[in-house]
C-alpha cells in the first residue's frame, strides 16, 4: 500500500493505492491549521478503512504541503538573526536597489524578512580568488550570537561573501551557534543555495531561516503522530517544488524547497495525465480551498524556473523583481491568486465587490457549512446559485445550509451593493473567476500563447465547478475534469520519482580542463551513489542524470545543458561543445563556435524511480450512450435559471456523453456546465468537454 | 481597473484575438530583451541590465518597449523619427541593420547609448522595426568609459559620434564600418560580444514578429496596433479630463556643471486643460543656458523624461506607445541645458534627467499632491574604473550607476537605497564585480539620517568604499553634492551626496561631483555617498513608533529622532512619553503664535 497526503489550508485530502488489485481510496477531510497532523492521520485511517487496512499495511506515504508558501503569505514567519560579512548588512534591503515597478511611485519592494535590527556583521573575508584575506573574528562572532539569543531569535541565517568557495567562515559560525543557540536551526548560504551572486543567496538563506522552525515542528508531528498509529515502514517523503521527493531530514536542511509542494504535485497529476492522452499543449489549473494555481505543460513536459518570487501579490517569476521574496531554487513554474472555494467576499472602502484573498479556510469555513462562518464565500455563491449539492457535499459527510448562506450575503453585500441575493452571490462568482482569468492569462496570452490551442486541465476541490466558465472566457475549447479531479495533487504525489540533487562550483574550461571537470563528477558520483547505497536502491531503479552551467567566458549567465557520461572523453567534450553552441543558438539566436566555453557548476540528480500506479480503465456503456441522471435542479446559468440534469460520476461509463447543460456530482467535487458544452466518458473515466458544434 | 483593450471599439477582431496580439507584442519585446542580457559579454549589459528593447510600426510609431530605463526609449524613438522622415531615402532592403549613438545626428540622447534597428520585412513589404539600445562601457573618447563622465566641455571628447549608419547590409557586415567602430573604442572584445548580443536579440525579434504576421496575417495585427495606440490615447486623456484644468510652477538647480557654472536653474510651468481635448503641455522656459560641462541634455532625453514624469504620476499602468504620447506637448528654447544644441558635451545628461523628474513632480504636487515624490536622491551617481595594459595590466571598465534615497510620499516613506525615476539599473552584484575586476567592496551599506525628516521620512542614501587592487582612472558624475533634496509640505531636506578619495599614503581628498581621470592608486579607497529623499509633511507629525522603530533599526538617530522629530528615545530603546510631548507641543505653540 502507497499513500499520499496532500495538506491544503482548506482539506486534507488521501489517496491510498493497493497495488496488489490496482485500486485505489480516497478520503478527504478537514484540515486543521494549528494541528495538521491530526487531519493528516485521520484521512490516512479513514481512505485504509475503505480498502479494509491499517496504517501498519502502508508502506511508503508521501506529503505534499502548503506549509511554507502560507507562511511567507500570512507574514507567520520566525524570528530570524542575519550574520553577515563585516560592510555588508544591507545585503538584504538593498537587495539589487531596483524598484519592483518602473512606473508606479507608490508601489514599494516588500519589507525584508529580517529587520536591521537583527542584523550582525563580523570581521571576515575571503576574496574572488578563493583566498582568506581576513580570518573570522570568533570572539566577535560570539558577543554577536550573544546579542541575538538577548534578542530572542527562532533561527539564525548565516551569509558570508564567497563563501561558496570557502566554506570554513560558515562552518565556523555554525560551530559556535550551536553551542550557544542550543536546539536553534542555523543555515548557511553555502549549503543552501551554493552559488555566486550575495543577494540571491542571501535571500534564499533567510527565507530557509524565516520558515524552518515551523516546518521542522510540522514534520516531526506528523512523523511522530504516525509512529502513534502504527506506521511501521518509517518512510516518509515530502514533495518538493523542483517536482521530485525527498526525505524529511532534506526537507528540514531546505525548507524553502517546499515553497509550491502541493502544486507541484498537481502539475506531476497534470503531465502524467497530458502524456497518458498525448497533450501537447495544456494549462492545468488547481482551485482549492484558499488560492487558485495555474501551470503550463508544453509538449509533455513541465515548464521551469530558476529563480521565483513568493509572497508578492501574485506568485510567480516575474521579470521585475523586489514585489516578492526572492528564492533561487529551480522549482515548477506555477502561477498563484487567493481566489478559492473559501474566499470570502467583501466591501472595500469605495464601495467595491472584492473576493479574497482571505479565506474562510478550514475553521471556520464558509457561512453553509454552519460552523460559525458569518462571512460569504465562494462556497456559498455557488450554493445559492444552485451548484452545489445541499445534501451530497463530500459525499453527504457534510450538510450544506442554504439559509445561512444567503443570510452571510444578505447581511454582508447586498446593502451596500444594492443588488439581491441571487445577484450578490452571481457577482462573487464572476470576480472570483476574473482573478482567476487573471493568472491563466498571465501563463499564456501575456506569453504569447494561445489559449485556444490549448487544453485546460481542472482539478482541486473547485477546478471542476468553474472551468467551464473560465475556458468560455479563454476561448479554450477541450477541458479534461480527470478522474479523482477534487483530489488530484493527493494522486499527483503517487507518480512522482526520489531524487536528491548534488551540485559543485568549478569554473573550469571545458576544452582545456577536461581531468579536474572529470573529478569533480568522479567526486558527485560518490555522493549519489552513497545515496542510493544509504536507501538500499536496487541497480534496476537507479538513475542518474548530469549537467552542467556552462556559458561562453566573458558571460554572466548559464545555460544548463546534460552530459552524456559521468565521465567525459575527448570525444564526449567534442559533442558537449556541439550541443552547446546549439542551444546558445537556440536560445539566445547566435552562436560565436570559436570561443571559450566555461563549466561553471556540475550538477548531479540521483533519482530513485519508484513504482507508478496503473488506472483501472472503467466499464464500458454497452448501447445506452447517455447515462440516467439523478433528477434535475434549477441552477443560474448567466442571468436565466435553466432546469440541469444532474448525474453521479462513478455511474458514468466509458463512451457515455452528457449534453450540457448538466452537473455531475462525485464525491469531493462537481463538474458543471452549461449548454454549449458537451460531456463525453473516456476509457479511464476521465471526463472530455468539448463544445458543441454548432 | 482592465489594461485590456477595449475589444468593442472594433467588431472585426474578437477580443481573444486582439489581447493574444497584444500580449505578443509584449512577450517579443521582453523575449529580445532576455536574450540581450544573457548573452552580452559586459557586465553592465548581463548583470546591471543597462538596455531596452523595442518595436515600432512601418511608420516609426512605438508599438511596445520593454524597458529597464526610461531614459532608453528616447534614443530608439529618436532614431526612429529620423528614419521614418526619410524612409524612402532609405531604401531599406531585407536584412539590412542601422547603428547610432549621435545625439545630434542619430536620435541619441549620450554616445555610450548605441541603438541598433532592423527593418522587418514580411511577404517583401516593410511591417515595421525591431530596435534595441545597450549602454556600451566604452565607446572611446578622451578617457575609459569617458562616454560617461560628466566633465568634457565637448561632445567629441565623449567618445565617437555615430551617425544612423548601416552596419549590415542586406545581411551582409560592413567591414569598414564595423572597423571604424570598433578600432576607436576601447576594450574590442567586450564591444564585439555586446554587439553580437544585440544584433542576436534584433534577430528574435523580427523572426517572432513574421511568426506573428503570419499567423494572424498583416490586416488584423495592424488593427490591433492602431487599437493598441487608440486605448492608451484615450487613458490619458480621461485622467487628464479627472485633473483640474491650471498651471502650475517649479524650480530648482544643479549643483555645477563639473566645469565653470553653478547652480543651474531649471524651470517648468505645467498646463492642463481639458478643450479642445485634453492635454498637459510642458513649457521648460527660464531654464538656464546651455552647460560648458556634460550635464546638457538633448531634445530627446527631456522628451522621454516628460514622458516617464506624465506616466508615473498620472497613469502607471497605461501602455507606454505612440498614442500615449499624444496629448503631451512639450517646448524648451533651444541652447538651453534641457535642450542643448552641437557641440554641447551630454555624457551626465541623466543627472539633469533626474532632476527634471523631480522638477515636475515639484509642480504637480500642488495639483496632485497624493500622487507625487518629494525630491529624490537626484542624480544618478555613475562611477567608472577603468584600466589599460599598461597602467594596469589589463584592459577593463566598470560602470555603476548608485542608488540613493526616494522622496517620501503623502502616506509612505521614501524607499531606502533604490533606483528612482529615469533608471532602474540594478546593482552588480559584490561577487560578479570581485570576479571580474581588479576592485574589491569594503562596504555597502544605507547611510543612518540621510533621509529628510518629515511625517514620511526620505529614503537613505547609500554609501560604498571601493579598493582599487592595481593602478587605474576613476570618473564619475552624480549632483547633490552641494544643493539639497527638498521636502514637501514642510517635510526637511534629505542629506547631500559626496566623493572621497582615501589614498594608501594616507591623504584624503574630497573631489567633486563630477570628475574624470584621476589617477587611483594600488590600496587607495574611494568613498562614495549618495543622496537621500526628501521629506513629506511635518516631522513633528510623524508618528512616535515609526520614529522608534527607525532608531532601533539604526535608520535615524537618537539625536536626531530629538532634534527633528520631537522624539526622545531612552537608553534601552522605549519612547520617553512626557519627554516628548513636551517637546511636540512646545513645537506647535511656536508654529502657531
Amino acid at each position: 500500500m502507497r499513500a499520499a497526503v496532500d495538506i491544503g489550508g482548506t482539506f486534507t485530502d488521501v489517496v491510498v493505492y493497493d497495488k496488489e488489485t490496482g485500486k485505489f481510496w480516497k478520503s478527504k477531510v478537514r484540515s486543521c491549521p494549528n494541528n495538521p497532523e491530526g487531519p493528516f492521520a485521520e484521512g490516512l485511517v479513514k481512505a485504509l478503512q475503505g480498502a479494509g487496512k491499517k496504517v501498519s499495511d502502508v508502506e511508503s506515504i508521501i506529503h505534499g504541503t502548503t506549509i511554507v508558501t502560507n507562511s511567507l503569505l500570512e507574514g507567520k514567519t520566525s524570528r530570524v538573526g542575519l550574520m553577515v560579512t563585516k560592510g555588508f548588512k544591507d545585503i538584504l534591503e538593498i537587495g539589487r536597489q531596483q524598484r519592483p515597478e518602473l512606473y508606479d511611485l507608490m508601489e514599494d519592494r516588500r519589507e525584508p524578512l529580517v529587520p536591521r535590527s537583527l542584523i550582525r556583521e563580523v570581521r571576515e573575508r575571503v576574496t574572488s580568488e578563493k583566498q582568506v584575506l581576513t580570518a573570522l573574528d570568533e570572539k566577535e562572532t560570539e558577543s554577536a550570537l550573544r546579542e541575538m539569543c538577548e534578542k530572542d531569535i527562532d533561527s539564525l541565517a548565516v551569509v558570508l561573501l564567497f563563501s561558496f568557495y570557502r566554506p570554513e567562515h560558515e562552518d565556523k559560525i555554525k560551530d559556535i551557534a550551536t553551542k550557544m543557540l542550543a536546539e536553534k536551526p542555523v543555515y548557511l548560504s553555502h549549503e543552501v543555495s551554493p552559488e555566486f551572486r550575495e543577494y540571491e543567496r542571501a535571500s534564499t538563506t533567510v527565507i530557509a531561516a524565516s520558515v524552518a522552525p515551523r516546518v521542522i515542528h510540522y514534520l516531526r508531528a506528523i512523523q511522530k503522530k504516525l509512529r502513534q498509529k502504527g506506521y511501521e515502514s518509517n518512510e516518509l517523503a515530502v514533495m518538493q517544488s523542483g517536482g521530485g521527493i525527498s526525505t524529511p531530514q532534506k526537507a528540514e536542511e531546505q525548507p524553502h524547497t517546499l515553497i509550491e509542494s502541493g502544486p507541484a504535485a498537481g502539475l506531476i497529476g497534470a503531465l502524467n495525465l497530458s502524456r497518458k492522452m498525448g497533450m501537447d499543449k495544456v494549462i492545468a489549473f488547481d482551485m482549492g480551498g484558499t488560492t487558485a494555481k495555474a501551470g503550463m505543460i508544453l509538449n509533455q513536459e513541465l515548464v521551469f524556473t530558476p529563480e521565483y518570487e513568493v509572497g508578492g501579490e501574485l506568485h510567480f517569476a516575474g521579470r521585475q523583481k523586489g514585489s516578492g521574496y526572492t528564492v533561487r531554487s529551480p522549482m515548477i513554474d506555477v502561477v498563484e491568486c487567493g481566489a478559492g472555494a473559501g474566499s470570502i467576499a467583501w466591501i472595500d472602502q469605495g464601495g467595491h465587490l472584492k473576493v479574497g484573498p482571505q479565506s474562510a479556510g478550514a475553521v471556520p469555513g464558509p457561512a453553509c457549512y454552519g460552523r460559525g462562518g458569518e462571512n460569504p464565500t465562494v462556497t456559498d455563491a455557488n450554493l445559492i446559485l444552485g451548484r452545489l449539492s445541499l445534501t451530497n457535499f463530500l459525499g453527504g459527510e457534510m450538510k450544506l445550509d442554504r439559509e445561512r448562506a444567503q443570510k452571510a450575503v444578505s447581511d454582508k453585500l447586498t446593502g451596500p451593493l444594492d443588488l439581491d441575493v441571487r445577484e450578490s452571490a452571481a457577482g462573487i462568482v464572476s470576480i472570483a473567476n476574473a482573478s482567476m482569468l487573471r493568472i491563466l492569462r498571465l501563463l499564456s496570452i501575456s506569453r504569447g500563447h494561445d489559449p485556444r490551442d490549448f487544453t485546460l486541465i481542472a482539478y482541486g476541490g473547485a477546478g471542476p465547478l468553474h472551468a467551464a466558465e473560465l475556458a468560455e472566457k479563454m476561448s479554450i475549447s477541450r477541458i479534461v475534469i480527470p478522474q479523482m479531479a477534487g483530489l488530484f495533487s493527493s494522486l499527483g504525489l503517487l507518480f512522482t520519482d526520489m531524487s536528491a540533487d548534488f551540485a559543485e562550483t568549478v569554473m573550469a574550461s571545458l576544452g582545456k580542463d577536461r581531468e579536474s571537470i572529470n573529478k569533480t563528477l568522479s567526486h558527485l558520483k560518490k555522493k549519489a551513489q552513497k545515496w542510493f547505497e544509504d536507501r538500499d536502491v536496487p541497480e534496476e531503479n537507479q538513475k542518474i542524470l548530469v549537467s552542467a552551467d556552462m556559458r561562453l567566458r566573458r558571460q554572466n549567465y548559464e545555460l544548463n545543458t546534460r552530459l552524456p557520461e559521468a565521465s567525459l572523453s575527448e570525444s564526449d567534450v567534442k559533442k558537449v561543445h556541439k550541443k552547446f553552441h546549439d542551444e546558445h543558438e537556440i536560445t539566445y539566436g547566435h552562436k560565436a563556435p570559436e570561443e571559450e566555453i566555461q563549466v561553471v557548476n556540475l550538477r548531479m540528480r540521483a533519482v530513485e524511480i519508484r513504482p507508478k500506479p496503473d488506472f483501472e480503465k472503467i466499464e464500458t456503456a454497452e448501447k445506452k450512450r447517455r447515462p440516467d441522471n439523478r433528477g434535475t435542479r434549477k441552477i443560474w446559468f448567466d442571468d436565466k435559471q435553466v432546469d440541469t440534469n444532474i448525474y453521479r460520476r462513478d455511474e458514468l461509463l466509458s463512451g457515455h456523453t452528457i449534453g450540457g447543460p448538466a452537473l455531475i456530482e462525485e464525491k469531493e467535487s462537481t463538474t458543471v456546465f452549461g449548454h454549449r458544452w458537451k460531456a463525453q466518458v473516456g476509457t479511464f473515466g476521465n471526463l472530455i468537454l468539448t463544445v458543441k458544434i454548432g | 481597473m482592465s489594461k485590456k483593450s477595449d475589444p468593442n471599439k472594433n467588431k472585426k477582431i474578437d477580443p481573444i484575438t486582439s489581447e493574444v496580439i497584444l500580449g505578443s507584442f509584449q512577450t517579443i519585446s521582453e523575449e529580445m530583451s532576455t536574450a540581450l542580457v544573457r548573452s552580452a559579454y559586459s557586465t553592465n549589459i548581463k548583470e546591471r541590465k543597462d538596455c531596452s528593447c523595442a518595436v515600432f510600426d512601418k511608420r516609426g510609431n512605438l508599438v511596445v518597449l520593454a524597458e529597464n530605463i526610461p531614459i532608453h526609449l528616447g534614443s530608439m524613438q529618436g532614431l526612429m523619427n529620423r528614419i521614418g522622415d526619410s524612409l524612402d531615402d532609405w531604401d531599406f532592403k531585407d536584412g539590412d541593420i542601422l547603428i547610432a549613438n549621435d545625439p545630434y545626428l542619430g536620435g541619441g540622447s549620450h554616445l555610450p547609448d548605441v541603438t541598433l534597428v532592423k527593418p522587418v520585412f514580411f511577404k517583401e513589404n516593410l511591417i515595421g522595426f525591431s530596435a534595441n539600445i545597450a549602454h556600451w562601457t566604452d565607446v572611446g573618447g578622451r578617457s575609459p568609459g569617458a562616454g560617461t563622465a560628466g566633465d568634457s566641455t565637448e561632445i567629441f571628447q565623449e567618445g565617437v559620434r555615430i551617425p544612423p549608419s548601416r552596419l549590415y547590409r542586406a545581411g551582409k557586415t560592413q567591414m569598414d564600418m564595423k572597423e571604424i567602430l570598433l578600432s576607436n573604442m576601447r576594450n574590442r572584445e567586450e564591444r564585439e560580444g555586446d554587439l553580437r548580443a544585440q544584433v542576436a536579440s534584433l534577430r528574435l525579434g523580427e523572426r517572432r514578429l513574421k511568426e506573428l504576421y503570419d499567423m494572424y496575417g498583416k490586416t488584423q495585427v495592424e488593427e490591433v496596433i492602431k487599437d493598441i495606440y487608440q486605448y492608451s490615447r484615450q487613458w490619458l486623456e480621461k485622467s487628464l479630463s479627472e485633473m483640474p484644468e491650471g498651471t502650475s510652477f517649479f524650480e530648482d538647480v544643479m549643483d555645477d556643471d563639473g566645469v565653470d557654472k553653478e547652480n543651474l536653474k531649471i524651470k517648468v510651468s505645467i498646463h492642463i486643460s481639458h478643450q479642445p481635448f485634453p492635454r498637459i503641455e510642458f513649457d521648460f522656459s527660464g531654464t538656464d543656458e546651455q552647460a560648458s560641462g556634460g550635464i546638457n541634455m538633448v531634445w530627446q532625453a527631456l522628451l522621454a523624461t516628460v514622458y516617464y514624469s506624465v506616466k508615473a504620476v498620472i497613469a502607471p499602468g497605461i501602455h507606454m506607445n505612440h498614442g500615449f504620447m499624444n496629448p503631451i506637448q512639450v517646448k524648451a528654447p533651444r541652447g538651453t541645458l534641457v535642450n542643448a544644441e552641437q557641440p554641447a558635451a551630454v555624457g551626465g545628461r541623466t543627472d539633469t534627467a533626474q532632476r527634471v523628474a523631480d522638477v515636475i513632480f515639484g509642480a504637480l504636487s500642488k495639483v496632485v499632491p497624493e500622487k507625487v515624490t518629494a525630491a529624490s536622491n537626484g542624480a544618478t551617481t555613475a562611477v567608472i574604473f577603468g584600466g589599460t595594459k599598461a597602467l594596469s595590466g589589463r584592459d577593463f571598465v566598470y560602470v555603476e550607476a548608485l542608488g540613493g534615497g526616494m522622496g517620501a510620499r503623502k502616506a509612505k516613506d521614501g524607499q531606502d537605497g533604490v533606483q528612482v525615476n529615469i533608471t532602474n539599473t540594478s546593482n552588480l552584484p559584490i561577487e560578479a564585480m570581485e570576479l571580474e575586476y581588479p576592485l574589491r567592496v569594503l562596504k555597502y551599506e544605507l547611510v543612518p539620517d540621510s533621509g529628510g525628516a518629515g511625517c514620511f521620512r526620505g529614503g537613505l542614501g547609500i554609501r560604498k568604499i571601493i579598493q582599487a587592487l592595481v593602478p587605474m582612472m576613476f570618473s564619475a558624475h552624480s549632483d547633490r553634492h552641494k544643493v539639497s533634496p527638498w521636502g514637501l509640505f514642510k517635510g526637511r531636506s534629505g542629506e547631500r551626496g559626496s566623493f572621497v578619495l582615501h589614498r594608501k599614503s594616507g591623504e584624503t581628498q574630497t573631489l567633486r561631483s563630477k570628475a574624470s581621470g584621476i589617477a587611483v592608486k594600488k590600496g587607495d579607497e574611494l568613498f562614495f555617498c549618495t543622496a537621500g529623499g526628501g521629506g513629506y509633511g511635518s516631522p513633528y507629525k510623524r508618528n512616535v513608533e515609526l520614529v522608534r522603530k527607525d532608531v532601533l533599526n539604526g535608520k535615524v538617530s537618537k539625536a536626531k529622532a530629538r532634534e527633528e522629530y520631537g522624539v526622545v528615545i531612552t537608553e534601552s530603546g522605549d519612547v520617553d512619553q512626557n519627554a516628548t510631548k513636551k517637546i511636540r507641543e512646545d513645537h506647535y505653540h511656536k508654529e502657531h503664535k
